[in-house]
């Protein structure tokens, strides 16, 4: 195993333009968020309680067994339905990988922050984006190394 | 033990901190060379070992990072000892 570069990213446009300064290179790319890792919720009013609750289905089974049901209609009103969102924030919607002028075409990198998205494993009906990735400098882009064996487990070290 | 996905962080059932999973070197731990008869793997970079936490309970893991802060987790989301909260953080 051999210690590999880190590509760090840039996610604000002053970040950008103060590494630009520093002599990196940025490689701007548009945010496209990936269909998988879009969930779906809805907002349940309780009429007792008058309290709300974010839900996925009628029914939200979660970790461990609990259960929640939302189908008795005396006790919960649906007050906004269901509908699908990406569920990541990010400072724009732009971001720019700081390629140093050093690299070499071949070079093996570690893209610390991807801003590609990739899917990083499924934790009950969570899909997880993958944060960073290897991957190899072409010379003009990055050629990210995905492995959805090692990479869609929902694993982490450190 | 609660990991808060979002930052990497481990805490007791009662809320305590125990750690922040961090790794330099971005490591995976399917790349990690496994010890014999072991759940536990070594990194050849930094020359620690990575503790397997799918097995161990909470009082094992506290004395761990009590022992060594800097020990090394390797901690799976689906794994049955943890419960994972804050995966996105929404605002």
């Amino acid at each position: 195993m051999k210690e590999l570069r880190v590509i760090k990213t840039a996610r604000r446009i002053d970040d950008i333009n103060k590494a630009a300064e520093l002599g990196f290179t940025p490689l701007v790319k548009k945010l496209k968020p990936l269909k998988k890792l879009f969930n779906t919720v809805g907002v349940f009013r309780n009429k007792n309680t008058n309290k709300i609750e974010e839900a996925e289905d009628y029914v939200e089974y979660r970790q461990y067994g609990d259960v929640t049901s939302y189908e008795d209609e005396n006790e919960w009103e649906l007050v906004v339905p269901f509908y699908s969102y990406y569920p990541y924030k990010f400072a724009s919607d732009y971001a720019a990988y700081l390629v140093p002028s050093d690299i070499k075409k071949g070079e093996k990198v570690i893209l610390e922050d991807l801003i590609q998205d990739y899917y990083g494993g499924s934790f009950w009906s969570q899909n997880i984006r993958v944060e960073s990735l290897q991957a190899i400098w072409t010379g003009e882009d990055f050629s990210i190394l995905y492995d959805p064996e090692t990479d869609g487990v929902c694993t982490w070290v450190g | 033990m609660i990991f808060k996905l979002a930052t990497k962080e481990l805490f007791s059932n009662k809320g305590a901190f125990i750690k922040k999973l961090h790794c330099p070197y971005h490591i995976k731990w399917q790349e990690l060379d496994s010890f014999k008869s072991s759940a536990h793997k070594t990194c050849s970079l930094c020359k620690k070992t990575i503790y397997n936490s799918t097995d161990m309970n909470e009082s094992q893991v506290v004395d761990l990072v009590a022992r060594d802060p800097e020990a090394c987790l390797k901690i799976d989301l689906n794994q049955n000892n943890i419960k994972t909260v804050g995966v996105y953080e929404r605002t």
